[in-house]
């Protein structure tokens, strides 16, 4: 399969991360097809690396590039704002720290254990939250 | 957001519909309220018409548990689709919350939760 992309620009609002979704669900059914955990997978780690961005970064906007092949679907989340590194700090999270909370600081959690690789840069000013999650299995 | 209310016997059964997601937990959360209010002591929250949840709707669903259990009530969640079921297996939710596979599973362990 040659390589997709597609890239949303949208304001940041909650509402917006709803049709940003419904698309990602779209491309993640052609991606997966049958296994649809995987799909579901990467659709709810976007959906909270969006979530993260409209809500966290005081962004106005939110970027999101999604490319697919028959290798890997990768979603890069792109905000304005201060640098924030969630891999950093999500690696510092642990499952005991998870099992106390009763409530709240899921997100990144969730993330970190539903893709296969999630990595982060700052780049012109610019918060870049990559994810991957392979197709090929 | 969607919500009905039944009542089984002295048990609220709420079923909301759709997906519970940032944009839609100020609506879940007021929803609640004005079906459920505040004397209500036990709650089965059937999500099988949930099809989507994000960790704003975990968290909707883990404060409306604290309030409950602060209360002296009881909350049991039941009937979730398989990435519902997934976000609260992976998020520990379900070692917090009693979760059953259907309603009337739920319907049970909230009469053997009651009877402890």
């Amino acid at each position: 399969m040659d390589e997709r992309t597609l890239v949303m620009e949208f304001e940041a609002d909650f509402k917006n991360v709803d049709i940003a979704r419904a698309s990602l669900q779209g491309i993640t059914a052609d991606c997966f097809g049958k296994d649809t955990e995987r799909a579901s997978d990467i659709t709810m780690a976007a959906n909270e690396a969006m979530n993260n961005a409209v809500e966290h970064t005081g962004s106005t906007t939110v970027k999101v590039e999604v490319a697919w092949n028959d290798k890997v679907l990768s979603v890069f989340v792109i905000s304005d704002g201060p640098p924030f590194d969630p891999v950093a700090a999500v690696a510092e999270l642990k499952q005991e720290d998870i099992l106390e909370r009763d409530e709240g600081g899921y997100g990144l959690y969730l993330i970190r254990e539903l893709v296969d690789r999630f990595e982060y840069e700052y780049r012109d000013s610019h918060n870049i939250w990559k994810l991957f999650k392979l197709t090929g299995i | 957001m969607d919500m009905k209310l039944e009542m089984d016997g002295e048990v609220a059964v709420l079923i909301p519909e759709g997906n519970l997601v940032a944009s839609k937990v100020e609506s879940f959360n007021s929803r609640i309220e004005m079906l459920v209010g505040k004397d209500f002591r036990f709650v089965l929250l059937d999500m099988s018409r949930i099809d989507f949840i994000d960790s704003s709707g975990l968290d909707a669903v883990m404060m409306f548990n604290k309030r409950a259990t602060g209360g002296g009530g009881i909350l049991v969640c039941a009937a979730l689709k398989d990435n519902v079921q997934k976000v609260f297996r992976v998020t520990w939710a379900d070692q917090k919350i009693p979760v059953a596979a259907t309603r009337s599973d739920g319907l049970q362990m909230m009469r053997e939760l009651r009877a402890v």
